[in-house]
């Protein structure tokens, strides 16, 4: 998503989704994906800066996080995993800026925000009043993102492998336990990060090979970190 | 255009914008220069303001986007000429080396203490986390915010002063390792240092001092190349080959020509074809000279096709696009092995490049040594009992990622000369490389190198000062240049890639009896420091240990990779890599421990640098010589007692330690390197210095010298302070300038502090000279050489004394005027070896491969350590930059050879939150040829590393790893398949 060619700002949700159906319009959350892009283009930026999607609103169990709730502000949530997965999504001067929304909007396949949404039953709520589990966001994305809800609580690791220690890792097992259930997402094994079987991690799983890992180091980690995930949360 | 307000530290700024127009970009230009560009992304956080409170990297912020906020930069903290604490706390500790970024940690320190007024050693980290350093490896970012928090907490703090330690040896044999001798307790920012007793205490030299540059650095003021503000700048963009080789059929210019705002496009049609070599070397410049400015083939993915000059940027780029090229796409050659094979494409198959060795094979130089006769102690091995032991290594490409990246702004002053500010690391060789592609005099060129935000060799280059020439002479208007990030990683300098292998023979008694290396180094389309980088491998692969017989032979090789060039270690860190893995295998072959081993065999005072003379550019044939340069002086055995100290040595020999029963998936071991390499090239740097002196006592000094953020600058002023008897703060370091400074060759092969630091001490020598004889005519003496410089006054051995205001008074305007000048310059015969060790601590994830780096400490004999905080700070930099090489970065390339992590995110250097521990110790020695006893320091802490990650991984899982860097699959698979 390159360099814009038009900048607007509207203040409504309704003047949003109407700006937002014009042709080459996108979204503007933080801005740390579309703005680092200097390849210029004819696209127009809508920034969602001024819809007040920034509130956070929590009971026991679950949270309601508004698309433009930064990942600095994740890091406060009284959850650790959500709160560890933000912290090492990006750097402090970028973590600032990037948003949920942003986040699920980039579908970053090694974002392990996004897995730890997966894992945490988000649903992702759009503009058009329609709700959808995250998955099926990312398998199918539509719409402009207002706010996720997801469930909180519980016992919850991530086991990653990178090359150093913040660095983006080349594959990483999210994985939280309510009560008996366990669900495990992986980074780096799809163009997005996907929920798993916690049995069967690897079972249809076609890994991407690139210099950081070949496909068959992938299976290889996503087997091993899912079982020492479930091993942490046993 | 868009009209945009937001409050601008503190008051109303209203301005416009283009849609795409950076926060980053509207900032500068309403003079914030504190907020600088490192990369587009924002990976950098150069450019990181408070938006609204919070820390941003303004890069990636849309203009636009900040209409009706609050920003913040660090001039907001400017008010008065104090410092604010925080900035003072940076000063303190010496946490700013170039300082490029030092807008950006202030603010972030600011914004944290407001909220947590008493932050962790986590959140310190986590804070300076979005705000990379290539310089500092945040040792003393981190204690400057600790120190910064307690200042405005009200507690008082102690000036900041390295931890003396007695020794641990007597002189230079070794003592026996003591388990329960604990290492010291101290801050990891806090040099130890060592000290000895041959060197007196002095008032300045040795002295903590603040850097010379440290206010304007702190307070963000506009020092480096791009703060400037020039009436009808154009800027300039480069058009780069999407092919790794290729030949230009032809180039259309036209409707980039016929673009609005376009004045020049550039390519090889209309640039005269002047053959030379970018390597910023002494003349003359090492053949074969083998690039033109545009040329009508191209050699890797980023060579140069063309260059437009436009009113803006963005008119620039879209220029670019509009140029039409019609490419002859050729076969391309990455592996410096498959490139000297029969059949490999011909790079430079063009007539005008001479000097080829072989130009079929693509070997650009054939480089040979020797001492003694190798193939005989080889074929005699078997007969006597020794042992051979041969290996092979491969060490990869990686980028010295100076946070500013490569910039120049070329113009016509009034009297039409060139004049050229650019961040060079060679401002004079830069001079007279340019002046024959612009048809110049040198005469007509002047060459300004302001601060510059980080070298480490990327910038001892004429890179691009060239390309803004060409146009500012076609236009007649300023031009600016600047790379972008993935300009900086394709069409920059790199580290050469290189094939080493070492052959060595060992007697009955452990005893090296010969050493054989070859390596094909890899150089790729260009030779520029293919002959000289290699020579030092050669140099540092074969000199660290003794053996009667030695052979170097390097076969230097193009290829179609990006261009290698110089690198902070130039050369040794890819053979102490690979020399030190070959030892500890041999060691553990012999079953010999293995710093027994190397001790048997590592040079010691008194011992010949036997193979120096004849390798480099000035090189010495075999039987030419009836005498070598010797080892004077070595504190080795105290860095390798405080060394293994620091790491606890001795948890190799414990099982619980070495794998921990709370984590059954881990492995820990320690390895260990040692460490030795040069001072500056023997017969062939040369710096110059002057010193005057002022109405009111102080002293300008103007050095050719180059300060990269190593603090040159600084040192070359604490020696002259120290000389003429007048604190740091009355030395006005001016430096460098080719108009106005005295000629220097540069700073690199770590020659500053010791080639012109002797320059500086001989200028201020002969001023104070004057001096002193200027004193004892206003104190009747009859012998000036009685006088003594001391606390800015001149004193008579009867205690009576005149102040240097007095006599620069006397001197300038009341009897028998005359400007009190000294001027010096200094070549050095020698090469003093400074030596270290090298520990590290590692972690390996046995089930992934997953190298962890727990901690790193380096013990450094590199002499008097003029100042002890910048000394360690170099050592501190150094190392995290080998621990990138050793651990994580490299070039990665699809199968054409475009590079596929162009960007600090995919490539990764590391940062504040993820460092090991970091431990500098200072073995002080006298070296009788330095100033003041100096040597070098900062090129060693390149070369120990790798070794020691390797050696570490090697003690923690069995499994020997030849090639890096150490990634977790590559461990995976060595332990897979071991």
């Amino acid at each position: 998503m390159p360099l814009v060619a038009a900048y607007h700002r509207p203040t409504d949700l309704d003047e949003a989704l109407d700006l937002l159906s014009g042709p080459n319009r996108i979204p503007l959350a933080g801005g740390t994906v579309i703005n680092a892009d200097r390849r210029p283009s004819s696209l127009e930026a809508v920034d969602l800066q001024a819809l007040r999607l920034d509130s956070i609103s929590a009971t026991t169990n679950s949270i309601t996080l508004g698309a433009m709730v930064r990942l600095d502000m994740v890091m406060s949530l009284n959850d650790d995993l959500l709160a560890e997965a933000a912290r090492r999504e990006l750097p402090s001067t970028l973590r600032t800026l990037a948003t949920i929304g942003g986040t699920i909007g980039a579908a970053d396949p090694d974002s392990l925000l996004l897995a730890a949404l997966l894992v945490s039953d988000c649903t992702v709520h759009r503009g058009d009043g329609t709700s959808v589990p995250l998955a099926a966001h990312l398998a199918e994305p539509s719409g402009l993102i207002c706010h996720v809800t997801v469930t909180t609580g519980g016992a919850s690791t991530i086991e990653s492998t990178g090359r150093t220690p913040m660095d983006t890792p080349i594959l990483a097992a999210v994985a939280r336990r309510h009560h008996d259930s366990v669900q495990i997402a992986l980074t780096g094994v799809a163009r997005h990060p996907v929920l798993v079987d916690p049995t069967a991690p690897t079972h249809e799983l076609h890994p991407p090979s690139d210099f950081r890992g070949s496909a068959e180091y992938r299976r290889h980690l996503a087997e091993t970190l899912s079982a020492r995930a479930l091993e942490v949360l046993a | 255009m868009i009209p945009i307000s937001f409050e601008l530290n503190g008051r109303n700024h209203s301005t416009t914008c283009t849609p795409h127009q950076s926060l980053r970009e509207v900032l500068r230009a309403a003079g914030m220069f504190s907020v600088r560009f490192g990369s587009d992304s924002g990976e950098t956080g150069a450019g990181a303001v408070l938006l609204d409170g919070r820390l941003v990297s303004s890069d990636v912020v849309l203009a636009a986007q900040a209409d009706g906020h609050a920003i913040t930069t660090v001039e907001s903290l400017n008010t008065s000429s104090d410092l604010h604490p925080v900035q003072a706390a940076f000063v303190a500790v010496g946490a700013f080396q170039s300082g490029y970024s030092a807008g950006a940690m202030v603010l972030g320190t600011v914004e944290l203490l407001a909220r947590d007024p008493n932050p962790s050693d986590a959140a310190i980290r986590d804070m300076l986390s979005g705000i990379l350093d290539r310089e500092t490896a945040y040792v003393k970012p981190v204690e400057a915010v600790r120190r910064a928090a307690a200042m405005l907490r009200g507690e008082a703090v102690q000036p900041f002063a390295p931890v003396i330690l007695p020794p641990l040896t007597a002189g230079g044999d070794p003592t026996p390792y003591d388990p329960t001798d604990l290492p010291p307790v101290a801050p990891a920012a806090v040099p130890r240092l060592i000290p000895s007793r041959d060197v007196p205490s002095m008032a300045v030299v040795g002295q903590p001092e603040i850097k010379v540059d440290a206010v304007r650095l702190a307070k963000g003021n506009p020092a480096f190349t791009d703060d400037i503000d020039l009436r009808n700048m154009l800027y300039a963009k480069v058009l780069r080959s999407p092919h790794a080789h290729a030949r230009i059929i032809s180039i259309d210019d036209s409707r980039a020509r016929a673009l609005p705002g376009v004045h020049a496009v550039l390519h090889y049609g209309n640039t005269p074809r002047v053959k030379y070599a970018s390597g910023g070397q002494s003349w003359p410049n090492p053949h074969p000279h083998d690039q033109v400015s545009f040329d009508d083939k191209v050699r890797h993915v980023g060579d140069r096709v063309a260059v437009v000059a436009a009113e803006s940027i963005d008119i620039a780029e879209h220029a670019c696009r509009l140029i039409e090229v019609d490419y002859e796409v050729l076969p391309a050659v990455f592996d410096e092995r498959e490139a000297l094979k029969p059949g490999a494409p011909v790079i430079h198959d063009e007539a005008d490049t001479l000097e080829i060795h072989d130009r079929e094979r693509n070997i650009v130089h054939h480089i040979t040594a020797k001492r003694g006769d190798v193939d005989a102690a080889v074929a005699a091995a078997a007969q006597n009992g020794h042992r051979v032991f041969t290996r092979t290594f491969r060490v990869h490409q990686v980028q010295q990622c100076p946070i500013e990246p490569h910039i120049s702004i070329a113009w016509l002053d009034e009297d039409e000369r060139m004049v050229i500010r650019t961040a060079t690391q060679v401002p004079f060789h830069a001079r007279r490389m340019v002046a024959p592609l612009l048809d110049r005099d040198i005469k007509d060129i002047r060459v300004i190198k302001p601060r510059i935000g980080g070298g480490f060799g990327a910038k001892q280059e004429m890179l691009i000062e060239d390309i803004v020439g060409h146009l500012a002479q076609v236009t007649r208007r300023p031009v600016r240049l600047e790379l972008d990030r993935s300009e900086e990683f394709i069409a920059a300098r790199t580290r050469h890639p290189q094939t080493i292998t070492f052959t060595s023979v060992v007697d009955t008694d452990g005893m090296l009896v010969s050493q054989d290396l070859y390596i094909i180094g890899n150089t790729g389309p260009y030779g520029t420091h293919g002959y000289t980088v290699q020579t030092v491998s050669g140099l540092r692969g074969l000199t660290q240990y003794n053996a009667p017989n030695k052979r170097f032979t390097c076969d230097v090789v193009y290829t179609n990779i990006p261009v290698p060039g110089a690198y902070r270690g130039y050369g040794a860190p890819q053979a102490e890599f690979a020399l030190e893995a070959h030892m500890e295998d041999i060691a553990r072959e012999l079953g010999i421990d293995v710093i027994e081993f190397k001790r048997r065999n590592w040079l010691r005072l008194g011992d010949e640098l036997n193979i120096a003379p004849h390798l480099g550019e000035r090189a010495a044939a075999d039987g030419d010589l009836d005498e070598y340069p010797k080892v004077m002086s070595t504190g080795l055995e105290e860095c390798v007692a405080q060394a293994l100290r620091e790491i606890e040595w001795h948890r190799r020999d414990d099982p619980s330690w070495r794998a921990p029963a709370d984590r059954p998936n881990i492995r820990r071991g320690l390895g260990f390197a040692y460490c030795m390499h040069g001072t500056a090239i023997p017969f062939l740097d040369m710096g110059g210095c002057s010193i005057k002196l002022n109405d009111d006592g102080s002293f300008n000094m103007l050095v050719g010298a180059t300060d990269l953020g190593t603090g040159a600058d600084t040192v070359l002023g604490q020696i002259a302070a120290e000389v003429l008897g007048v604190p740091l703060e009355d030395i006005k370091v001016y430096s460098s300038d080719t108009d106005m400074t005295p000629f220097d060759t540069g700073a690199y092969a770590s020659s500053t502090t010791y080639i012109s630091g002797t320059a500086a001490l001989r200028a201020a020598e002969a001023a104070r000279s004057r001096i002193k004889e200027r004193a004892a005519m206003l104190l009747g003496i009859e012998q000036p050489c009685s006088i003594e410089l001391r606390d800015r006054r001149a004193y008579a051995p009867d205690g009576r004394s005149v102040s240097m205001e007095e006599i620069a008074l006397d001197s300038l305007h009341t009897q028998e005027q005359e400007q009190i000048m000294g001027t010096a310059s200094h070549v050095s015969p020698e090469c003093p070896p400074p030596f270290a060790a090298q520990v590290v601590e590692v972690e390996v994830d046995v089930d992934t491969g997953q190298v962890t780096i727990v901690k790193m400490a380096m013990a450094v004999d590199c002499g008097v350590a003029i100042n002890p905080v910048t000394a360690s700070g170099q050592v501190e930099g150094g190392m995290l930059q080998a621990l990138g090489y050793a651990h994580c970065e490299e070039y990665a390339f699809d199968d054409d050879g475009r590079m596929l992590n162009d960007a600090l995110g995919p490539y990764h250097i590391y940062r504040a939150d993820e460092m090991p521990e970091t431990t500098v110790y200072l073995v002080q020695t006298l070296e009788d040829s330095g100033p003041f006893g100096a040597k070098a320091v900062a090129e060693i802490p390149k070369d120990g590393v790798a070794p020691a990650v390797r050696n570490a991984i090697l003690d923690a899982v069995g499994v020997a790893i030849d090639e890096l860097p150490f990634t977790p699959e590559r461990v995976w698979r060595a332990m897979t398949t071991a």
